[in-house]
This record gives C-alpha cells, sequence and structure tokens, in this order.
C-alpha cells in the first residue's frame, strides 16, 4: 500500500528543496516517489513556475513523521481530499465519489476539526478566510466530526486546510493556479532553526554558519545518532554542533586554536554545554588541513565543511614564507612555537579535502561543504576523487548578482588504496578542478565594473593582508 | 581529548604514514566524565576501531578491556567498559609520541596540538 501526500516547502532555497527530501528518504529508508516533472517547477526561481507545493507517495503516514522530524525545508505535509483549479470543482471533487466519502470518514469521523486558509503569494485577512469558508459549506465534509476551534479532552483535534496557490509576484492575482483541500497533518523541523539561533549562541565568529544552511548540511550529510562526524574547519563549530543535536558523536580540526576557543569561558565547547550536548562532543584538534592527523581507514561517517575560501577568512597552512631563509628551530622551543603560515591555494585547499574524505569516509558515507561560485559555474570546477562520487552540486544560494555559494554533496563509493590512489598517479581527469572560477574568488566577489579587479570594500582588504601574507599580489 | 579520539589519530608526518598509529600516550592530568551509555553509538564504532591502540591506552589509563572477540559484541558489559573508556575519559594534559618517528605532540587543556612546525614540513618535501 501507498499513500499520497502533499508536501508544502517553504518559500527560501528552491535548489535545497528536493536535494534535501531525496536524502531525508535515503537516512530513514524510505520509498518516496514524486512526479520527476515537478522538478523544474520545484527548484525554479522564475516566479512564473515556481510552486511550492509537491505531492509525493511514500508507503505510510508513519513515513511522513520521520521525514518531517528532520526536514529543515519542509513547512507543512497534507493529506489532500480535494483539488481543483476553482471552488466549485474543489465541491464536485470533494461530493462526487465514494473513495472521497470513505478518506474523510478515515481522516475525520469521531474527532473535531478547525479549518483554517491558508494562501500561497496572497494574504487573507480573518473576514476573507471566513469567506472562503463558506465557498466550501455545500459539503459533505461536515457530516464527519465537529467543528471547535479548540481541542476537546479526549478527541482527536484535526486541522482543515483550504490552501490557494497563487505563486509569488504574480500580477493577476484574480484567481489562485490551484486550490486544495485536506488536513494538515505534520510541520517540518523549523523549531530547530530557533534553537540554534546565533544571537543566543554565546560563542560565535565572523563566518558561523547560519542554523538554517547548517541543518540542512547535516541532512545532506545524513548524520544521525550513532553516527561520527568530523569538520575539518571547525572555526566556531556551527556544523558540528546541529550534527550533535542530530544525534552524532562529533569532532573539529581548526589550524588557528583562536578561532575555536577565545576564552576559557567562552568557547566551542561551552556551545556544546549551553545546548545539552557535550555528550556528543568528542573534542577538537588544533592541526593542519594539509597534513592531517587521522588514520587511513574508514572511520567518518560525515565530513561536513564550509572550507576558508580567502574571502572573509583566508586559508593558511604550515610553510615557510617565501621571504625567509630556513634556519633551526632552537631545541626546547618547540611547544611554545607557533609555526610560520603562508597562502594555502583555494584548489589546493580543496584537492586535499577531498583526498581527507577519500581516506576516511566509511563506503557510502558523505563528504558535504560549501563553495563560493557565480552563475558562470561548471561542473568541471569541481573537485573530483576516484573513491568519491558527485551526488549534487545543483543547491545554490545567491548572496549577491555576482556571486553566491553551492553545497556540494559527495559520496565515498570506493575504498582509498594508497598505491593506486597516490597524488603522483593521478591525473587531471582523476581530480577535477579544470581552470576552476575558485581559484581567484577575491576577485569575483570584490568586482566592481570599471575597476579592475579592485577590491569593492577596502577595510576588508586591509583586514585580509593582515591576516594572510601573499594575498597582496593576487589581488 | 577523550580516548576515541586518540584511536582514530596518526602521526602527521608523511613518512610515517601507515606506520604512525597508535600513537603513544603519556598522561598527566585526565578527567572521568559520567555519561550515559550509547549503545547505537558503540556498535557502530566498533568496526572502525583499533584495537592495538584501545590496549595501549588501557594499559596507560590503568583500565584493562579484554580482548575482542565475536561474542563480545553481545556482552552488555563489555560494550559499557569500552564506551566508558573512548567516552567519559578525556586526557587534559599530557603528550601524544608517534611510534615511528617518536616525534611528540603536546595534549593541553584537552586539545591535541598536531601542527608541526615548519622545518618539519621541509623534511617532509625534501624526502
Amino acid at each position: 500500500m501507498t499513500e499520497k501526500y502533499l508536501v508544502s516547502f517553504v518559500q527560501q532555497f528552491p535548489s535545497f528543496r528536493l536535494p534535501e527530501l531525496d536524502a531525508l528518504a535515503l537516512l530513514f529508508d524510505i520509498q518516496l516517489s514524486y512526479d520527476k516533472e515537478m522538478i523544474p517547477i520545484i527548484e525554479s526561481d522564475d516566479p512564473d513556475i515556481e510552486s511550492p507545493f509537491m505531492y509525493i507517495t511514500v508507503n505510510s503516514e508513519e513515513d511522513i513523521h520521520k521525514l518531517s522530524s528532520r526536514a529543515i525545508l519542509i513547512r507543512s505535509i497534507y493529506k489532500i481530499f480535494s483539488e481543483g483549479d476553482s471552488y466549485d470543482q474543489l465541491l464536485s471533487n470533494l461530493n462526487n465519489s465514494i473513495q472521497q466519502d470513505k478518506l474523510l470518514a478515515t481522516y475525520l469521523d469521531g474527532k473535531t476539526f478547525r479549518i483554517d486558509v491558508e494562501a500561497y503569494g496572497k494574504k487573507y485577512n480573518q473576514k476573507e478566510k471566513i469567506t472562503k469558508m463558506h465557498l466550501l459549506k455545500e459539503s459533505s465534509f461536515w457530516d464527519h466530526g465537529d467543528v471547535s476551534m479548540k481541542p476537546k479532552e479526549g478527541i482527536e483535534h484535526c486541522e482543515l486546510s483550504i490552501i490557494e496557490d497563487f505563486g509569488v509576484e504574480r500580477p493577476d492575482r484574480d484567481g489562485a493556479r490551484k486550490l486544495y483541500f485536506g488536513r494538515r497533518l505534520i510541520s517540518g523541523n523549523r523549531d530547530a532553526i530557533f534553537k540554534f539561533n546565533l544571537q543566543d549562541r554565546r560563542y560565535l565568529g565572523t563566518t558561523s554558519m547560519d542554523p538554517e544552511l547548517s541543518l540542512i548540511s547535516a541532512n545532506m550529510g545524513l548524520v544521525k545518532s550513532g553516527h561520527l562526524v568530523l569538520d575539518p574547519f571547525v572555526g566556531t563549530g556551527s556544523f558540528i554542533l546541529v550534527s550533535a543535536f542530530c544525534g552524532a558523536q562529533v569532532l573539529g580540526c581548526d589550524i588557528d586554536i583562536k578561532a575555536m576557543r577565545k576564552t576559557e569561558e567562552c568557547n566551542l565547547e561551552t556551545n556544546f554545554d549551553d545546548y545539552g550536548l557535550k555528550d556528543n562532543f568528542l573534542g577538537i584538534l588544533l592541526s593542519d588541513n594539509s597534513i592531517p592527523a587521522w588514520r587511513v581507514a574508514p572511520i567518518f561517517d560525515s565530513i561536513i565543511c564550509d572550507p576558508p575560501y580567502g574571502i572573509r577568512a583566508g586559508a593558511r597552512k604550515i610553510g615557510f614564507k617565501e621571504n625567509r631563509k630556513w634556519v633551526n628551530t632552537p631545541e626546547g622551543f618547540s611547544r611554545d612555537h607557533i609555526p610560520q603560515c603562508i597562502d594555502y591555494k583555494v584548489p589546493e585547499v580543496m584537492a586535499d579535502l577531498l583526498e581527507l574524505a577519500a581516506k576516511t569516509l566509511v563506503i557510502g558515507g558523505r563528504l558535504v561543504y560549501w563553495l563560493p561560485t557565480t552563475h558562470e559555474f561548471k561542473l568541471t570546477d569541481l573537485p573530483k576523487h576516484p573513491c568519491l562520487k558527485l551526488i549534487n552540486a545543483n543547491s545554490f544560494q545567491a548572496l549577491s548578482k555576482r556571486w553566491g555559494r553551492r553545497l556540494v554533496t559527495m559520496e565515498k563509493s570506493i575504498n582509498f588504496d594508497p598505491i593506486l590512489h597516490d597524488k603522483s598517479k593521478l591525473t587531471e581527469d582523476d581530480l577535477g578542478q579544470i581552470e576552476p572560477q575558485h581559484s581567484d574568488l577575491r576577485s569575483v566577489v570584490y568586482w566592481r565594473k570599471g575597476e579592475k579587479e579592485e577590491p569593492k570594500h577596502s577595510h576588508q582588504k586591509n583586514k585580509e593582508s593582515s591576516t594572510t601574507d601573499s594575498n597582496n599580489k593576487n589581488i | 581529548m577523550k580516548v576515541l579520539t586518540h584511536n582514530m589519530m596518526a602521526c602527521t608526518k608523511k613518512q610515517c604514514m601507515g606506520k604512525g598509529f597508535p600513537l603513544g600516550v603519556e598522561c598527566t592530568e585526565s578527567i572521568t566524565l559520567e555519561q550515559e551509555f550509547n549503545y547505537e553509538f558503540v556498535k557502530n564504532i566498533i568496526p572502525k576501531l583499533d584495537w592495538k591502540g584501545i590496549q595501549l591506552i588501557g594499559e596507560k589509563l590503568a583500565i584493562t578491556i579484554p580482548p575482542f572477540t565475536e561474542e563480545s559484541l553481545l556482552d552488555q558489559e563489555f560494550l559499557k567498559s569500552l564506551y566508558h573508556l573512548l567516552c567519559n575519559v578525556k586526557i587534559i594534559t599530557g603528550s601524544l609520541i608517534c611510534p615511528n618517528c617518536q616525534r611528540v605532540y603536546p595534549i593541553e587543556k584537552g586539545i591535541p596540538n598536531m601542527l608541526l612546525r615548519e622545518d618539519e614540513i621541509y623534511q617532509d618535501v625534501r624526502e
């Protein structure tokens, strides 16, 4: 037996909706299907065709509850009794079938209900809503269950919804594109976003990822209870914090101790204490992404990160500055020694990240990372590795007219072989990043018409050049 | 640093690849947490563990874990003591030593410092 339900997605992040839904179906082992022709409509930015409503088919209502327990981009899920292009059609579909009557009996008999009117792309006041409800007065559903604004003790209370889909920014607002009438079953996991609100977090940084996108990233990484999750560029720990919330045990690495630990009382670890997630926090390492401190073995179930791209926080690795001659570090000084750091080119950061994932993920484990791109992004920009296959790179968040960032999801499919997959044996074909646009993102981000690759914000430039050394020659 | 973290770690030097674990442990300060037993996590983590590393750190911290066998998976006592060692014992101050190159990595305030000095990277490149 399969059951059909209507999903109403939240309005933002259209290109993340279906990848998240697919990931959650995989996470909970749910047999999910939907009309593939809906993909361009659900993922579109174009107000003429986009819509947040889509039917999905799953095996049971239990599956709906599982999906919504984690889905960040689902507003609500409904069991639809009737749909149509007009109220007349909606009513005749509702009244003229035995099957419909059975459905109403299952969902409403012996229960109390209230009705709400939800419109996408339009706002109604209470009076207008009541007018809409009156349009349904000639219907048989009133025979099933009792109307009640508030739940009564011992009786199941339902929320029925009349849904009008107008679409956003449509000039002709005379009529809805589509009308639905059904019972609202459950909401998505939007509350989690408020729980991890950045303003309420004690320890924060300039590049802390916002909670909504962090939670979506964890969903794309299939993070769940019992898993082990790593963020190799942990910073203030947004990704591992929400991964811990999803039940995983988490680890983080950063080259900069100051990023992870401001003071004894306010650091990455105290954030875990504040959220009651201390049990899921394994710890952090002071470590350089170019020389990872992990065994080469299938250890992590997911690696989730926002690598430093040199836009706000510059990437660094340990090495010699070009203008400095190599000198021996005095013996006995090693513990207090702070290594020099040099510029760490973005394509190199990415290649090292993918190699880390190839070496340390379990088979089926996921690498999820954010990559700044412009609209001229091509698939050949992406880094590749023979052990990893690309799941999705279509999820794009616009940050300005020129650029935005993309959530890339990969899955480990082949075990790492130290001989076969040695860096020296891999070709450009194996590793991707063919003339990638992310090799010089600063010139893209701070580009201004008429000025040849000059940074837009001069204060930003100064800040950057004080933290990274050889950035000046890139600008 | 919790014991589980230690079990996943290796020396960062390129010449130690495949030989840089389990890292030796010197512990001058440690704390024991009281976290609830997490069966799901232990079950998931067992296939990933390096048992030589468990033995080594168990001896150092005087927590004995019997050798792992097929039956261990069903043995609640075994799983609980393994969880206790992996997730409840936290090394605050000490050091980690590579069994291959003897490089010493300090642990301070519970955070292992796995950064190499720039001349050590230079050595790697030279080799």
